[in-house]
């Protein structure tokens, strides 16, 4: 899903908050953090695998992005800038402080998109991100930048290389090395003999 | 064509040509590593595309606002300190050679502008000294030291420059980065 306002209304509507904004008033620009919070908070939470850094590097990707607004480029997609920003101060941050992503389990503040009345679904939900997160942090800062911005917000190669500041062939070339390490660290996880057991645990035992 | 051949196509996200397809297809069946590693990629791309998005806690842009305010009063802070520090300076600096007029009221004012005139010029022969100093150090330097040499220090001491400069501009100022 690609978190873009649809709508060439919206497009204006969202260009006019960008000329508000650029006139000093905060309050248009607090329109757009209004529409983008989701996506930025969660690309930082992918890089930074916790909801404590994730909240910091999104507000300060929105201060960013309010001084840098004079460098936006009103031809482009919003979004696309704004993560793009996101996305460098996510890669700066764990440049800089070599941070190991720590377990879920140790941050009950999080909050997932969809608010699930039932706690199985939660706790189910909790483990998805859990051992998603465990897979990611294999990766290095900018894999792992690639490959949360083609999966969770389909970017195009293209997109992927003008947010990172990357060649076309290198962001296929990084896209392509994250898949395996992604895929030999699910293997390690979860090796075939045990994944065969689990399977025939659920089996039923008349067939 | 090798295993390597293969292993490499497994993780190619656009359609292979038909016939590599079925040499690939012919491979896994009978490698149990490739086997293995295509399922675990399927796998893991499936995780990827179905775990949900997280969202910030409730109050975000409220949170911003503070934050905004919070980085501006500080900054408005930091100003107006560095405003009132150059304007001290400054006005150390020119009250200087009139210190004598206030240290000596009891005499008439121009000859209190006269010392302080002079107090002021009897710096000169001290700037004089240090430059002297300084150029004499200089070229004594030029004709100890091969050219060669000093445009190597020169070029050295400049690169410690810019890469200490770069550094601070990266990890001390957070420099915003923007496409």
């Amino acid at each position: 899903m690609k978190p873009t306002v649809q709508g060439e209304d919206v497009r204006e509507q969202e260009l006019r908050w960008v000329q508000q904004a650029l006139a000093g008033d905060t309050e248009a620009f607090v329109q757009l953090i209004e529409i983008y919070q989701r996506s930025v908070y969660n690309l930082c939470y992918r890089m930074l695998g916790n909801a404590e850094d994730a909240e910091d590097a999104a507000q300060e990707t929105f201060l960013r992005a309010f001084h840098s607004l004079r460098k936006f480029d009103q031809q482009r997609s919003f979004v696309t800038w704004l993560l793009s920003i996101a996305a460098h101060y996510c890669i700066d941050q764990i440049r800089k402080r070599k941070m190991t992503l720590f377990s879920l389990e140790d941050n009950p503040d999080l909050e997932f998109a969809s608010h699930d009345p039932h706690p199985e679904t939660t706790i189910s939900l909790r483990e998805d991100q859990q051992r998603l997160q465990q897979l990611l942090k294999t990766l290095s800062e900018t894999d792992r930048a690639a490959i949360v911005l083609y999966y969770w917000y389909d970017f195009s190669y293209e997109e992927i290389a003008q947010s990172l500041s990357l060649t076309v062939s290198a962001v296929k070339s990084r896209l392509h090395r994250a898949r395996r390490t992604l895929a030999e660290g699910w293997l390690e996880k979860y090796p075939p003999a045990s994944r065969e057991v689990e399977r025939k645990g659920y089996e039923s035992p008349v067939f | 064509m090798n295993h390597r051949f293969f292993e490499e196509r497994l993780f190619v996200d656009q359609p292979l040509p038909l016939e590599e397809q079925i040499l690939v297809e012919e491979h896994i069946q009978s490698c149990e590593r490739c086997r293995v590693l295509r399922a675990a990629w399927q796998e893991t791309e499936v995780e990827l595309k179905l775990t949900q998005w997280v969202a910030p806690r409730e109050g975000f842009s409220q949170r911003w606002r503070e934050r905004y305010l919070r980085r501006t009063t500080v900054a408005q802070q930091r100003r107006a300190l560095g405003v009132f520090l150059v304007t001290s300076l400054l006005a150390a600096l020119f009250a200087f050679p009139f210190f004598a007029i206030i240290a000596s009221p009891a005499q008439p004012l121009w000859l209190r502008v006269m010392v302080a005139l002079y107090n002021l010029s009897a710096l000169i022969p001290v700037v004089e000294g240090v430059v002297t100093f300084l150029s004499t150090v200089g070229r004594a330097i030029v004709q100890v030291i091969p050219l060669t040499m000093e445009i190597a220090f020169g070029i050295a001491f400049l690169a410690l420059m810019g890469l200490w400069l770069a550094m601070l501009r990266k990890f001390s100022f957070g420099r915003v980065r923007t496409p």
